[in-house]
């Protein structure tokens, strides 16, 4: 489920990089999440650094 | 969008006798120059992309804008919020009859329109069935007793979805004479995650009006409400009326380093993100002129 893989990627450092390498189980999630959520952590890797009020993640 | 507005304008001069309140309309009508008017521009595009050719749309068009008009004027009265509108800057009492003299003209411009009967009494009950989802929405915002997700999101399907699966199927009706149930997921899609994302963006602006001080239960405020840890009690604590504006006000700092902290940049980024997935999907699917495809994508974005 997304609240709880969510949890895991903000409390657990190393998750990012399972998420990232295909070995975080996203069970529960609809394809069109999981894609939504492999974009939007891409999107905050590129956009490191910037304030807090940035752009969301639109598209 | 021209074509749209010069009807606007035709049509107050004509039913907007008294002096205040064709100047009241005047107004209210030259902000929305200033705006995108997507509403209007989606049903114009539907109804190209369905195939209308006939310059009768700018009417219905103009039907469209004048009823998301007369629901902003009265969101803002309810709210108490946007001040620099000119509805804002008039007697309570007047901007509510501007409200309702621009629902009636956009039904009487749908019924002085020359689209064939058939159609007219179609969108004439588009219209009605969505106005009314509308208000039954805007009723469940303004009680503000969402609890979970799935509150939220009934909330949101009637409040702003179904006024854009208007806009868009009006289009749709007038160039096929058939509503299609594909443009209505799609669009109920882009008006999801419209609503996510402006939900967004009244989380963190602390100078205008802000959900969290408004202890709006928006989606973005139920998942930081359900995610904060003890450092963060007071937010809950506020959110329950135990604290006061001024005793918060100072501590917009940590407030959005608890939204950092908990996720809710992130889970709400990829909630906004999945529904216009949804949408680009059911697009995608269908069989549409390329040209007219990428045009409402752009629209939506």
């Amino acid at each position: 489920m997304l609240q709880e893989i969510i949890r895991k990627l903000v409390q657990e450092p190393g998750s990012l990089m399972q998420l990232q390498s295909g070995q975080l189980q996203l069970a529960g999630m609809s394809a069109l999440e999981e894609r939504a959520l492999m974009d939007v952590m891409n999107s905050r890797d590129k956009d490191h650094g910037q304030t807090l009020l940035r752009e969301m993640y639109w598209c | 969008m021209g074509n749209v507005m010069s009807e606007f304008q035709t049509q107050i001069d004509r039913y907007f006798r008294v002096k205040l309140l064709h100047e009241a309309a005047q107004a209210a009508i030259n902000m929305k120059c200033s705006e995108s008017l997507l509403f209007g521009k989606m049903t114009l595009l539907h109804y190209r992309m369905f195939g209308g050719e006939d310059s009768g749309i700018y009417k219905a068009a103009a039907a469209v804008e004048m009823m998301i008009l007369a629901l902003d004027i009265i969101d803002d009265i309810q709210d108490e919020d946007h001040a620099d509108m000119p509805w804002c800057q008039m007697p309570k009492e007047i901007a509510l009859n501007l409200a309702l003299g621009f629902l009636s003209l956009s039904q009487e411009v749908l019924m002085d329109s020359d689209m064939p009967d058939e159609h007219a009494r179609s969108i004439a009950a588009l219209f009605n069935n969505q106005l009314l989802a509308a208000i039954n929405g805007q009723t469940l915002d303004l009680l503000n007793e969402m609890e979970t997700e799935e509150d939220y999101l009934i909330m949101v399907r009637q409040k702003s979805a179904a006024l854009l699966v208007c806009a868009c199927m009006t289009g749709v009706i007038l160039a096929t004479g058939s509503a299609d149930q594909r443009v209505a997921e799609y669009a109920e899609e882009i008006g999801i995650a419209a609503q996510i994302k402006n939900d967004y963006r009244d989380l963190l602006n602390w100078e205008g009006k802000n959900d969290f001080i408004r202890r709006k239960r928006t989606l973005p405020l139920l998942f930081l409400l359900a995610e904060i840890g003890e450092n963060d009690r007071w937010i809950a604590e506020y959110f329950a009326g135990g604290l006061e504006p001024e005793d918060v006000l100072h501590r917009f700092a940590e407030f959005g380093e608890a939204v950092e902290r908990t996720g809710t940049q992130l889970y709400t980024s990829v909630r906004m993100r999945s529904h216009y997935y949804r949408f680009l999907d059911v697009i995608n699917r269908m069989e549409l002129d390329s040209k007219w495809r990428d045009l409402i994508i752009e629209a939506a974005m």
